[in-house]
């Protein structure tokens, strides 16, 4: 046996089990390799995650977090890091996962998304990604931030069908038009990636795209989502942005900010678990202005007079869902 | 000469620039980290990981402030002044009076108390911020801690207009009762009601209260015998202490409700509630809703003293609701006891209210369903009642402080007296016009 082969066979189980990151934000029942998970415990690039009744965070590499939410499986299938290079490999099997990777000048890295149906690519981006466990339900792909590529795992797969935009989308991400301008210098400068060949639909004044004109591949035959684009099945759809939001929050709220030395006691004795606020979020967007907040108490009404002593009837005539 | 300085002018104003999109990304993947990191009690990566943010977004002055906070917990003051001046300079109103106190608590902590006096004096200009700044100034120890900083919002007044109409086609005039002297309507209704709905809220002894007024009239159209009046009026405050991030949380509850009714004859009753209300989260999507109500309730007509229904009640609410993706489930039990002077209306009543709701494009829904039963155990026909409350609402909120939704409720009451079982349907328009 040549010395190389020595030091691969001694040298193999220190990498194969090497940290790659760690768990955190675990709720409810979670398993890491088939065993109760908690904060803290080291994922490996073999690491494979259940979520039942529960969530979890996954902090990989120093700059990717991963929020897994209930009833998912997530396999780290590949992960090799150091200084300049970066590359991550995740299949998501099934389930919902919200996907963040910091933006890291000089740093060539590839982070890929697998499901069973495409692979997402990101760099510098925020994704949203549900895999429904039923095969007969195609997995929808959303670009909540920054871009991302999509590449179909059958290369004849026909060209998607572009969709009407959603009724309210509110213009609070930028438009498809201003996307292109914005990232195609530092998509050609950061990504080094397959630019958006696209074949958009021109825009009206308003940025929203107009005629069903369905978008091209690149010539390796990657799909560029942008902000607020969701890919399910052969549609691609423009999203209003909030419901963008909500449907990424419903996976994982925002981390709480500390901006106090009392903030930062409770998260150091308590952990961050009882800080976000109940239910998905409120919901963003120019039509949520001046208008009192999702919570705002809906007025109550006497209809029978003396119905049982004059019952007052809450009115749902506000935006009151949590 | 020019050349190169118009250069230099082209590259900053034409050079990559990293979006706001990807700092948002960006900021808030590096908060995820340092959470986790404080809360394993790794200060020094923490420290890093915000140091490799800040370097690449040294505009973020909330991360500035981050690295204060951390770096004041590790005792390294001078480090924390540092960080707090920049994050001080980085940012304007609310958060610039947070990061100056916290400033302020890293100065006094290394023993520089008028250095300390005069930032919490520049603090102090921040309306949010100066209860807190007021009370460290004048509690000020050096080299301790300064007291618990707490953010105090303005008060705030919320005035609405709501105007419903639709169509009831049972209205009730008696329901679930015996009462002779009033017949029940039966009658088929259109209704229009109109109300103004008046909220406050404000910072009160270390909590928050929070008020409103919901004055209604309600106009029954129908001809001949039942066309009336209503007037309804309903009181309510609420004070819950300050509870940040705890588990439990609690307030108590006080609700004024008074009716006046005018038709071939003249009614009012009355209502007043005290209510315990607490809520316990078990996680960001699921908690345990439990209120301890208790009514007062007087009644001006009654027949007979067996009928006499001013008394008061008692009981309580316990309902679990669970959030799932865009969907809100809840479902749980009410139990309440009556105690009122006329025997026939002493009573026992539990019902089980499910509820679903989900937001679809911009759309509220929800279908509530409340099935019960009362029992009036004293009562001289030993009444029982069971009752069948299906709901649904869909709610729209548009732009410039509109609301529109449509609801539509199901009541059927079947009770062993004859003359108290019913049904009826409602169906009705909701408009809501925010004026403040």
């Amino acid at each position: 046996m040549s010395l190389y082969k020595f030091l691969v066979v001694l040298l193999f189980p220190a990498v194969a089990f090497s940290s790659v990151g760690n768990m955190a934000g675990v709720k409810g029942t979670v398993l890491l390799n088939g065993k109760k998970a908690s904060n803290g415990m080291k994922l490996t690039k073999k690491s494979v995650i259940r979520t039942k009744k529960g969530s979890c965070t996954l902090l990989i590499g120093g700059d990717v977090v991963v929020h897994l939410s209930d009833n998912s499986l997530l396999k780290v299938s590949d992960y090799f890091g150091n200084k300049k290079k970066q590359r991550l490999g995740m299949n998501l099997k099934f389930g919902k996962m919200r996907a963040l990777a910091a933006k890291r000048k000089n740093k060539d890295r590839k982070i890929k998304i697998k499901t069973r149906t495409a692979t997402m690519g990101i760099r510098g981006t925020h994704v949203y990604i549900d895999s429904p466990r039923n095969p007969k339900i195609p997995p929808s792909f959303m670009t909540i931030e920054g871009v991302a590529e999509l590449k179909f795992n059958n290369p004849k797969k026909r060209p998607p069908r572009r969709n009407a935009p959603t009724e309210s989308f509110d213009n609070s991400g930028p438009s498809i038009q201003q996307a292109q301008g914005d990232q195609q210098g530092t998509d050609q400068q950061d990504s080094g990636g397959p630019q958006d060949t696209a074949d958009r639909a021109p825009a009206a004044d308003d940025g929203v795209l107009q005629g069903p004109i369905p978008p091209q591949p690149s010539e390796e035959g990657a799909f560029v989502l942008r902000p607020n684009e969701m890919m399910k099945g052969d549609d691609l759809t423009q999203m209003d942005r909030t419901e963008v939001m909500t449907m990424a929050h419903s996976v994982a709220p925002p981390p709480p900010a500390i901006h106090s030395d009392h903030v930062m006691n409770h998260v150091e004795e308590k952990g961050t678990e009882n800080m976000p606020q109940f239910g998905p979020g409120d919901p963003e967007g120019d039509q949520f202005e001046n208008a009192g907040g999702p919570h705002h108490e809906p007025p109550q009404f006497n209809f029978d007079p003396i119905l049982d002593g004059g019952d007052l009837v809450p009115v749902r005539v506000t935006f009151d869902p949590y | 000469m020019r050349l190169p300085l118009l250069l230099l002018v082209l590259i900053l104003l034409t050079g990559p620039q990293s979006s706001f999109a990807d700092e948002n990304t960006d900021r808030e993947v590096v908060q995820t980290y340092v959470n986790y990191h404080i809360s394993q009690k790794q200060y020094d990566k923490a420290e890093k990981r915000v140091r490799d943010h800040l370097a690449d977004d040294p505009n973020d002055g909330e991360r500035w402030n981050l690295l204060g906070l951390i770096l004041t917990k590790k005792g390294d003051y001078k480090g924390a002044d540092e960080a707090y001046l920049t994050a001080v300079a980085a940012s304007r109103g609310t958060d610039k009076g947070i990061y100056l106190y916290n400033y302020a608590n890293s100065k006094n902590k290394n023993k520089r108390i008028e250095e300390a006096k005069r930032l919490l004096n520049e603090a102090k200009k921040f309306d949010p911020v100066e209860p807190s700044a007021t009370a460290a100034l004048s509690n000020i120890i050096e080299g301790e801690e300064l007291p618990k900083f707490k953010l105090v919002g303005p008060p705030k007044w919320d005035v609405d207009f709501n105007t419903l109409s639709g169509y009831d086609t049972n209205v009730q005039l008696l329901a679930r009762n015996t009462l002779d002297s009033i017949a029940r309507s039966d009658t088929a209704s259109p209704v229009v009601i109109l109300s103004p709905s008046i909220q406050y809220k404000k910072d009160y002894y270390h909590g928050l209260l929070e008020g409103n007024a919901t004055p209604s009239w309600t106009y029954y159209t129908n001809s001949q015998v039942s066309r009336f009046i209503a007037y309804d009026a309903a009181f309510y405050a609420k004070w819950t202490p300050d509870l940040d991030f705890e588990k439990f949380k609690w307030g108590l509850s006080g609700k004024f409700n008074i009716t006046y009714l005018s038709h071939q004859f003249t009614f009012y009753n009355w209502n007043q509630y005290f209510t315990f209300e607490s809520v316990y989260q078990h996680s960001a999507r699921s908690r345990t809703v439990f209120n301890v109500p208790i009514r007062v309730q007087n009644f001006q007509q009654a027949t007979s003293s067996a009928d006499e229904r001013t008394g008061f009640a008692f009981g309580f609410e316990l309902s679990h609701q669970i959030s799932s993706g865009k969907n809100l489930f809840s479902f749980g039990v009410d139990f309440n006891r009556a105690i009122t002077n006329g025997s026939n209306f002493r009573s026992y009543t539990y019902n089980v209210p499910l509820s679903w709701s989900r937001t679809f494009r911009g759309f509220s829904t929800s279908l509530g369903l409340e099935g019960g039963n009362t029992w009036y155990t004293e009562s001289a026909t030993s009444r029982r009642d069971l009752l069948l409350n299906p709901t649904a609402a869909v709610v729209k909120r548009f732009k410039g402080g509109w609301s529109g939704g449509l609801n539509y409720a199901y009541t059927r009451n079947i009770s062993s007296v004859s003359s108290a079982s019913y049904e009826k349907h409602t169906i009705y328009l909701a408009v809501n016009y925010e004026l403040i």
